[in-house]
């Protein structure tokens, strides 16, 4: 709060000098050639100079059918999207090398545009990839139950289509990269604002064709990831090849306007929706039909249809559904790749399921909350293997839903609704939403979803120093969730010792043993788990080094207070540990070193599921469509909490997220594939006063599969916010029978929406007084 | 490049420097004069990252050319010191006013400047004053009870500054 | 995100100013508090060669009252009206339609001037100028003139000033004491640009009813319209008489639209302006509830 953080756009080298991109302004084309003028022949890459320095990278997967298509570093013969790189210049200063980029010329001939769902699918739609039969990526489909006798059994049936319209990601510090080839030791050195500095090593080494060993990556502060910083992009590797070519460092520093069109993206989801009922509310069945508009490309190593993926995996939500097909078809169109962004799929899955729990209420004429809590998997049926063959490990589904009524307190607002006059203006909705989130998944589970990386494995190395203080490295990069105070915690627990004497490094890999990243809420259960692993088997050792210089029996002692603890008396760790190094021969029979690597790799691979119920208060401005939120609350699970702020601040955060992706954040295209949200002035995100001051409850039932029993808490929040302020909005409108089936639930939208439903009321009415005339 | 020459007060100290005309007063404190508190989260004036203080007021220093600032006296982050600011970075601490950091020091420019001016403000208005900062982490409870806190703080320490006073009358 | 190079110029007075900005030709800019010209050029979509800066000219931040109403120097900022640093001949309307510009940020540095020759109708003071009949002064080498807003401003970034001309002061007359007014801004988020803005201005009569009236309309189209079709729906009632859908139809008519050829964005942009329109007229009553 002095102003002392260090992000990738502070560091100062010598010599540094800066990039800017030229990137394509149109959403398909052909390069018919790209003129540079002679001066700036050397500050200017294209990709036919850096080819011989840099191959691009193809995200593969072993889906069945998956086609893949290299991401190019920069393009070659074609562009897919606004925003893809194309050449790259240096200078000076940033202000100088846009000079030097503003003169470069790109002879595009342009090519119709695949934008959205329908276009894509045409049988006679424009190619993204020339060489591919059509626009798909790849289709899955799965049946689990009978569905069609569910659908003969069925009282009700409800078939919904709802769309998430796609969104930016935007931490609030955009991606930047600096790269340095140090001539005399052969190491190339990346700074990269990523949440996978270990992925990222990885990648660069063999892009560029050299042994992992010379190549560093150094993950400094963030300002935020959020899923947008734990792909490969084209530009890291790009910028390490130039640096390797050069006598100076290199930097390139995305700015807003490139991070609206080269940063991965996310949702952009169409679902279809059926779902069967029986009289009561019990469900019998759902099918779903998923599609998402994944991009031009796949990125590594996520693949364009992690989405689809896990949409139809997470559809089946908190509910006892034993009847379930699907199908899934990921889309190339000519948008922007798509990321991992907070929650991945699953605000899109629990808009859908959730919606559509709402509407067999309303059709049903129950409390939509009775609905859930009549279908969710009960406690006494932990661990319930779901309809997509997850492992839910712990927890009371319909308890967090009666408490989560019970913090909004649902029945003085039903009461506020009913006591505003039909002739206001306004109306006020409740509305909720639940899911089970899968956490910290295993490397089966990435296997199953096709991904050639099957991340699963975290280290992290304990040491204590010769004054008894301890560095814990760790594989994740933290970035703002305050893993460096929860990892810290693990060890002072273990240790009984105070926070500040554990230092936390991560981010650097030279420095830290190989981890995965910080991504998909795994942090606390992956690098948790390695950091207890690691702990305890250096407290086994202090231990015993204790008892060698207390001259008690091991089982005598105990570690309290930053001592070894013996019936007889005590020694501190900063005597154990001096003794211990300086002089082993002090400590015959306890074999050298005072350090501890540990891997982590969870047991159970289905991981550990995190559930919630949020509620949200909306009032719905008739005459204009605008939907404020009035009140919000949430009940969740994250198993033992480590630490209470920094969970609430990771629900309130996600919250706020949710909340812009159910009202206000939408990247627009234009029928040519044009963004026209390429800035905050155009792409709203929520301020302090869009977000109402949130109550929050924890349940906390332990996971019977993770160290101590965490499970992750990065992503929930943000998952259910569309859903439930959907439901609210739909309740608000019970009256006309309005549809919200789309996000962001702009005025325009909801309005337009309501009109519609307004005119089809009045319509109906109209037949029934003739019909009673 | 047409080069100009500002002279402006940083923190207190004060500054002559060569630079383009083009260059924005975020640039200047960035890259020649060190001061990296101050981040570029847009570049359009609407993140507030890049808030400072230029003659008493906050300013986006992002659309603030540095020639305009000649005879200024800026204060950035780096430089915000004094009982105001100690109740506002304690109250950041203790609410969870910040996670990852970036758009915290001009989230403590425009709370410090709300405290200063010793105006009740209900959380509703706190939110309105705050809201041409942006933070993507937070979710803005804890960043709204923090300035709220602080500036009832403020508030009753003058309050009883002044109680003091006129004892001593 | 950088702005192109330019020749940058900082002046200490108008005389100055305008040489500066004769000699420069067409290819000169004029920038005051530039909190809508610099995203412009970060963005490269601008690109002047030669920037004339007012912030150094301190006679253009003077203002004084005048018998008729009060002249408010170019570069007075936003904040200073939100604050009543300088005088206010309108009851209030001045710093209220400040008060509403951006983020106090923002405010304290955008200028009065700025706004109006930079001429964006999604803006306050391009709107609210026109309601109020304000004039700009304009200096150039060949002398000054007084041009009345609802004349100035031609459509987006564009008006009747000359290359060479420079806005030194905004003119403002008072607000008769039984004028109302009510102003409405209707936009997503606080500091958001608007999505419609009206301002309602007239005399009521006994009943509360108006009874002259005038209505300006923002955002709309690429200048701000007096709606005449709207007033002549309006006279003689109150906002109450009215509910917004009735104002749909002449407002259509005021902006030039087919209501039968009207896709739902259209249509929906219009449910705003009628909306706007009637939250400015129920605004300028709230005396006569009181």
């Amino acid at each position: 709060m002095a102003g002392r953080g260090y992000f990738v756009a502070d560091i100062q080298l010598p010599g540094l000098r800066e990039v800017a991109f030229v990137r394509s302004q149109v959403a398909h084309g052909r390069i018919r050639g790209i003129s540079v003028p002679q001066t700036d022949r050397e500050a200017v890459w294209t990709a036919a100079r850096l080819g011989p320095f840099a191959e691009p990278l193809t995200a593969t997967s072993t889906l069945e059918g998956f086609r893949a298509a290299a991401l190019p570093n920069l393009a070659e013969d074609k562009v897919r999207y606004v925003g893809e790189p194309v050449a790259l210049a240096i200078a000076g200063t940033r202000a100088e090398a846009e000079d030097v980029a503003a003169r470069v010329g790109v002879d595009l001939e342009p090519l119709p545009a695949v934008v959205d769902f329908a276009a894509a699918l045409a049988p006679d739609a424009p190619k993204v990839h020339d060489d591919w039969p059509d626009n798909i990526f790849a289709t899955t489909a799965g049946e689990v139950g009978e569905v069609d006798a569910a659908a003969r059994e069925a009282d009700v049936t409800v078939t919904r289509e709802y769309t998430l319209h796609r969104q930016a990601v935007v931490p609030l510090e955009t991606r930047g990269v600096i790269a340095h080839y140090n001539r005399s030791t052969g190491e190339l050195v990346v700074w990269s604002s990523t949440q996978t500095p270990h992925m990222i090593r990885d990648m660069i080494a063999l892009q560029l064709g050299m042994e992992a060993r010379s190549v560093r990556v150094i993950a400094t502060d963030m300002g935020g990831g959020f899923g947008a910083k734990c792909s490969v992009y084209p530009e890291e590797i790009t910028l390490a090849a130039i640096a390797t070519q050069v006598d100076h460092p290199v930097r390139w520093v995305e700015d807003r306007s490139e991070a609206q069109v080269a940063s991965t993206q996310a949702r952009d989801h169409r679902h279809r929706i059926t779902a069967y009922a029986a009289a009561d509310g019990t469900l019998l069945g759902v099918e779903a039909d998923i599609l998402v508009n994944s991009g031009a490309y796949s990125v590594h190593p996520w693949t364009a249809t992690m989405d689809a993926t896990m949409a139809s995996a997470m559809i089946p939500g908190p509910y006892r559904l034993h009847n379930y097909r699907f199908r899934t078809r990921s889309l190339a169109s000519n948008k922007t790749p798509s990321g991992p962004y907070r929650g991945v799929a699953r605000p899109a899955a629990a808009f859908s399921i959730e919606r559509t729990i709402d509407e067999l209420a309303h059709e049903l004429g129950m409390e939509p909350y009775e609905v859930r809590i009549k279908n969710m998997v009960r406690s006494e049926e932990m661990p319930y293997v779901s309809a997509a063959n997850k492992v839910y490990d712990s927890g009371d589904y319909p308890e967090a839903v009666r408490r989560a009524t019970a913090l909004i307190e649902h029945d003085a607002w039903r009461k506020r609704q009913r006591a505003l006059p039909a002739s206001a203006r306004r109306r006020i909705g409740i509305g909720y939403g639940s899911f089970t989130e899968q956490t910290a998944h295993g490397c089966l589970e990435w296997a199953a979803r096709g991904l050639a990386v099957t991340i699963g494995t975290e280290g992290a190395r304990l040491a204590m120093d010769a004054t008894g203080s301890f560095t814990l490295s760790v594989g994740i990069k933290t970035h703002g969730q305050g893993s460096e105070t929860t990892l810290a915690q693990v060890v002072s627990e273990v240790f009984d010792v105070d926070l500040d004497h554990v230092t936390v490094s991560h981010g650097d890999t030279a420095m830290t043993p190989r981890g995965d990243g910080t991504f998909a809420s795994r942090t606390m259960v992956m690098a948790g788990g390695a950091t207890h692993g690691a702990a305890l088997a250096l407290a086994e050792k202090v231990k015993r080094i204790g008892a060698v210089l207390l001259d008690e029996p091991v089982d005598n002692t105990v570690l309290r207070d930053h001592a070894v603890v013996g019936k007889k008396d005590s020694v501190t760790y900063a005597r154990l540990a001096k003794e211990f190094l300086f002089t082993p021969d002090h400590v015959p029979g306890v074999e050298a070193g005072l350090e501890v690597t540990h891997y982590y790799r969870p047991e159970v691979q289905t991981g550990a599921f995190t559930y919630a119920t949020q509620v949200a208060v909306v009032e719905v401005d008739l005459d204009t469509g605008a939907v404020k939120l009035l009140d919000y609350a949430a009940v969740e699970d994250c198993g033992t909490v480590v630490n209470p702020r920094i969970v609430d601040g990771q629900i309130i955060g996600g919250i706020a997220q949710g909340i812009g992706n159910a009202l206000l954040e939408e990247i627009v295209h234009d029928a040519d594939g044009q963004p026209k949200s390429t800035s905050f002035l155009d792409y709203l995100l929520p301020g302090a006063t869009e977000v109402p001051h949130i109550k929050i409850e924890h349940m906390a039932t332990p996971s019977p599969h993770t160290a101590f029993g965490v499970k992750g808490a990065g992503e929930g929040g943000a998952i259910p916010p569309p859903a439930a302020i959907a439901n609210a909005v739909r309740d608000a409108l019970r009256e006309y029978g309005t549809q919200v089936n789309e996000t962001p639930m702009t005025p325009e939208r909801v309005w337009t929406a309501l009109q519609l439903s307004a005119t089809t009321a009045e319509a109906s009415n109209q037949a029934t007084r003739e019909a009673t005339r | 490049m047409n080069e100009i020459t500002v002279r402006m007060k940083v923190n207190g100290r004060a500054h002559t420097a060569r630079t383009a005309g083009r260059t924005t007063l975020a640039d200047l404190l960035r890259d020649q004069l060190g001061l990296t508190g101050l981040h570029l989260g847009c570049e359009q004036g609407v993140c507030g990252a890049c808030t400072v203080m230029v003659d008493g007021l906050p300013m986006r220093a992002c659309l603030t050319l540095a020639g305009a600032c000649e005879g200024s006296d800026v204060v950035t982050i780096e430089g915000l010191e004094g009982p105001d600011a100690d109740r506002l970075r304690d109250a950041f601490s203790r609410h969870g006013a910040l996670q990852c950091g970036f758009c915290t020091p001009g989230m403590l420019l425009s709370g410090h400047h709300l405290v200063c001016a010793r105006q009740p403000l209900d959380r509703e208005e706190v939110s309105v004053a705050m809201s041409g900062n942006i933070c993507r982490c937070t979710g803005y409870n804890g960043i709204v009870s923090a300035v709220g806190e602080a500036l009832e703080r403020g508030i009753a320490a003058e309050e009883a500054a002044t109680a003091t006073w006129n004892d001593e009358e | 995100m950088k702005a192109p190079d330019f020749q940058y110029h900082r002046p200490t007075t108008v005389d100055e100013a305008i040489k500066l900005l004769t000699d420069a030709g067409d290819d000169g800019k004029v920038i005051a508090g530039g909190q809508s010209l610099v995203p412009l050029m970060n963005m490269r979509l601008a690109e002047p060669e030669t920037l004339i800066d007012l912030t150094g000219v301190e006679e253009l931040r003077s203002s004084r009252k005048t018998p008729t109403g009060a002249r408010y120097g170019a570069t007075t900022t936003h904040m200073m009206f939100e604050h009543e640093l300088v005088p206010d001949v309108t009851r209030g309307l001045l710093p209220h339609a400040a008060a509403g510009i951006g983020y106090p940020a923002i405010r304290n540095r955008g200028t009065v001037g700025g706004s109006l020759a930079h001429s964006d109708s999604a803006a306050e003071w391009p709107t609210v100028m026109s309601a109020l009949d304000a004039a700009v002064h304009a200096r150039s080498a060949r002398g000054t003139r007084t041009i009345p807003v609802r004349e100035l401003l031609l459509g987006f970034f564009t008006t009747v000033l000359e290359a060479d001309e420079l806005i030194t002061e905004v003119e403002v007359p008072s607000l008769t004491p039984t004028a109302r007014w009510g102003m409405h801004k209707m936009c997503r988020k606080p500091g958001e640009f608007a999505d419609s803005m009206a301002v309602a201005r007239g005399e009521g009569n006994a009943h509360g009813s108006w009874q002259e009236v005038e209505l300006w309309l923002g955002a709309a189209t690429d200048r701000p319209l007096r709606l005449s079709g709207t007033e002549a729906a309006v006279h003689g009632k109150s906002s109450a008489d009215l509910a917004p859908v009735r104002l749909v139809e002449p407002l259509a008519a005021d902006i030039g639209q087919d209501l039968s050829a009207i896709d739902s964005t259209g249509r929906h942009a219009l449910q705003l302006h009628a909306v706007t329109v009637h939250r400015a007229l129920r605004a300028a009553e709230r005396d006569d509830t009181a």
